[in-house]
Parts: C-alpha cells; sequence; structure tokens
C-alpha cells in the first residue's frame, strides 16, 4: 500500500516541479516567474525527502527558496513592471491575442508598411511615442521583461497599429523590444525535448548497479563530520568562494562618481544632456555646406563665404542611448 | 508495490534539464536565462540525490557535493544578477542580444 502512495506523492511532486518550471518560462510577470521556480524548488525539496535526503531538502528549502526571495526581492525593488501589469494592459489595449497572461513571444515575420492614418496613442500605452529602436524602457529596470505579443490575427493586429498611431514598422520593431523570447523559440523547444529524450533514452538503456538497501545513520551527523573531515578543503573553498562573490558583487554594483552624477545618471539620457548643456550654453556657428567650420561668433564661412548659422550643441546624451 | 524506483527519479531529472535548456535558448532577458540554469541544476541534483538512494546509500560524499553545489547555484545568482545589472547600466538595456561587442 505504501507504494502506491509513494508512487502518487511522486507523480505529485515531479508534475508540480516540472510544470512550474515550465510556466515560469512562458509567464510575463517576473515576479510571477520568481514564485514559480520558488515553488519548483519546494517540489523538489519533497522530491528529496521521499529519496529519504531529509539533510539535503533542508538545505534545498533553506538556500534556493531565500535566494528566491532575495530575486523576487530585488526585482521588486529594481524593475519597473515586475509583476507584468503594465505589460497586461498594453496587451489588453493593443488587443493582442495570446494566451491570456502569457505567451509573449515574438511577432512573426516583418509586416508590410500599410499606411493607415495615425490615431491618438491609446492611454495604456506606456511606451514614449514614436519610438523607432527597440529600447528597453525606464530608468536602472535591469532585465526588464516586456511581454511580446503573439499576432495571431492579421486583421486585429492592423487594428492595433492604427490604435497604437505607429506604422507598421514601428509597430514591427515595438513588438520585438517587448518579446520575452528570443526569435530561436522554436529551436529552443526542440533542443530542449531533445536533451531530455536523449537523457531519459540513456537512463533506461544503462543496466544500473542498485544497491537495494536503505540508507541508515543520522545524514546530519555523517555529513558535519565529512565536511570537517574529509572535505575540509572543499568546504574552506566554498566558503571563500562565498566570500568572493559577496565582496565582487558589491564592488561591481558601486555606484559611479558622486551622488548628484549619480542621480542624473539614474534619468534618461537626455536630462543629463540637458544639464550638461548649460556648460555648453554658447551655440556654435557653423557653415551649412561644411560643418566642419565652427565659431563662436557669427561671420561668413572661410570656405565658401555663406553666412554662418547658428547650430544647437550637441546632445551627448543620444550615443549613450543607442543600443 | 514498490514506491517509484531509480528510473522516475532519473526522468524527472531529465525533463527538468531539458526544460531548463529551452529556458536557456530562448529567454531574453538575462534574469531568466540565470533562472533557467537554476532549473538545470536542479535536474542534476535530483539524479545526484537519486543515484544516492538507490546507488551508494552508505556513501555521504554524495550529500556534500549536494551541499557544494547548491552553494555555487547560490553564488552564481547573485553574481549573474550583478552582472545584469552592470549590463543593464551601461548599455540600457538587460537583452541578452544586445551583448554583442565580441561579434565581428
Amino acid at each position: 500500500m505504501s507504494g502506491i502512495i509513494e508512487w502518487l506523492i511522486f507523480g505529485m511532486l515531479a508534475l508540480i516541479a516540472v510544470i512550474t518550471a515550465a510556466g515560469m518560462l512562458v509567464t510575463m510577470s517576473m515576479y510571477r516567474a520568481g514564485l514559480a521556480l520558488m515553488a519548483s524548488f519546494v517540489a523538489l525539496a519533497g522530491i528529496f525527502i521521499l529519496l529519504d535526503a531529509d539533510l539535503l531538502a533542508m538545505i534545498q528549502i533553506m538556500m534556493n527558496v531565500g535566494g528566491m526571495l532575495i530575486m523576487i526581492l530585488v526585482m521588486v525593488m529594481l524593475m519597473m513592471d515586475p509583476g507584468g501589469q503594465m505589460m497586461w494592459d498594453m496587451k489588453r489595449s493593443m488587443h493582442i491575442r495570446g494566451l491570456g497572461a502569457f505567451s509573449m513571444t515574438m511577432p512573426r515575420g516583418h509586416h508590410e508598411a500599410t499606411t493607415d492614418a495615425p490615431m491618438p496613442m491609446d492611454d495604456h500605452m506606456h511606451m514614449p511615442h514614436g519610438e523607432q529602436e527597440a529600447t528597453e524602457e525606464g530608468a536602472d529596470t535591469p532585465g526588464m521583461q516586456h511581454g511580446g505579443m503573439d499576432l495571431r490575427d492579421g486583421q486585429q493586429a492592423k487594428g492595433a497599429m492604427k490604435m497604437s498611431g505607429m506604422n507598421a514598422q514601428q509597430h514591427y520593431q515595438m513588438l520585438v523590444s517587448m518579446a520575452m523570447t528570443t526569435a530561436q523559440l522554436p529551436w529552443a523547444l526542440v533542443v530542449g525535448a531533445a536533451t531530455a529524450v536523449a537523457l531519459i533514452l540513456l537512463v533506461v538503456v544503462t543496466p544500473w548497479h542498485l544497491a537495494g538497501t536503505a540508507p541508515s545513520g543520522d545524514a546530519a551527523a555523517i555529513v558535519g563530520n565529512l565536511l570537517l573531515g574529509r572535505y575540509m578543503v572543499g568546504f574552506e573553498g566554498a566558503a571563500f568562494l562565498i566570500v568572493a562573490g559577496i565582496a565582487g558583487a558589491v564592488l561591481l554594483a558601486r555606484r559611479e562618481g558622486s551622488p548628484p552624477s549619480y542621480a542624473q545618471s539614474l534619468q534618461a539620457p537626455t536630462p543629463a544632456a540637458q544639464i550638461a548643456q548649460p556648460t555648453a550654453a554658447k551655440p556654435m556657428y557653423t557653415c551649412p555646406m561644411h560643418s566642419e567650420v565652427q565659431q563662436d561668433h557669427p561671420g561668413k564661412c572661410p570656405i565658401c563665404g555663406m553666412d554662418l548659422v547658428p547650430q544647437p550643441p550637441q546632445r551627448m546624451g543620444d550615443m549613450g542611448g543607442e543600443q | 508495490m514498490n514506491g517509484p524506483g531509480l528510473i522516475p527519479y532519473l526522468i524527472l531529472g531529465a525533463v527538468l534539464f531539458g526544460t531548463g535548456v529551452a529556458g536557456v535558448l530562448s529567454q531574453r532577458s538575462a534574469l531568466m536565462v540565470l533562472m533557467s540554469i537554476e532549473v538545470m541544476m536542479n535536474g542534476a541534483l535530483v539524479n545526484l540525490v537519486a543515484f544516492w538512494r538507490f546507488v551508494a546509500p552508505g556513501n555521504y560524499d554524495a550529500q556534500v557535493f549536494f551541499i557544494i553545489i547548491v552553494t555555487i547555484m547560490a553564488i552564481e545568482m547573485a553574481a549573474g544578477l550583478e552582472l545584469m545589472l552592470l549590463m543593464y547600466r551601461q548599455r540600457g538595456s538587460a537583452n541578452i542580444d544586445a551583448a554583442s561587442e565580441l561579434k565581428r
């Protein structure tokens, strides 16, 4: 009887582990992705308990679930749309079909440049008007996921484009920038499935030498003795690695420069350039034909004799914002 | 009827690994790639513990190995988050396709 119960529990836990791990990949909300991974870890901890590895189950929960909590914290603190609400609104307002709050993939193919009359942008759109490049939004939002749109219906796509007030090319670019997966999603699925199948075949075909005994002894005591005895070097090495990792992470995350400039650099590049502009406040006069001619007073071009026209100062921020 | 033997656990590990591979190859954000790597390592860990239980239950070295691996996983996650943060600050995007300086 206990065998059947064990099978049932194994089946449930295995299903939870795999489905949440796969669900992590298709959700548009980063917060939910973190939660799904945490659920997968907890299910695996249950699997470890089934395997009589209680110590490992506890270690799994403490380290990985704790780690995922920290990751979720980082996501929520740093990202602009961790819950996916903005993406969900955008998707709904653009009437893009997909599996509900999921399935943000690359748009398929190029859309022909239809010339629909541009209409005012929907209120829900948070992307800047006329965004040409595929850029990510906002300041200091690492890893931000934008949901891509799965345009299954060309008709609705055209309707969506009309509402967004962009032409087809811009719309396509925006969808590309908002996709959660790369265009290699089908290949990725194939490779993943092939890997799993190959491993399963290997596993089933190999004649394993099963021990047939049950583990005995106090795992914690034995493992503790091993760590402090035979594996002392590895133990200390891991500890050293942790310290190095923490120190490195703190070092890498260090703020560059003095606090005011850092705060400015957090905003979009344009304000930084605007702040830099007053220092280069004097407009230079340049020749319309020869841009290398720069004078700080009006006059005539020494090369061709045309009147010099004032030239606005270079916006330094533009180069930084390029992708 | 006995409980699941070695093979079902190994199959679970294989499926998890395959899911992780699919995630690593298809996700666009560096953070999601990191999380997919975690899924892959979890698959390998399930295999490790299953082998310990069914092939060598008296040898607790496997559990020490597990502890070290989980530790490395945590460090790798922290380092990866850091790199992603830096990448975002430098170029304004955490899209891994944008990190292409070494490309010709």
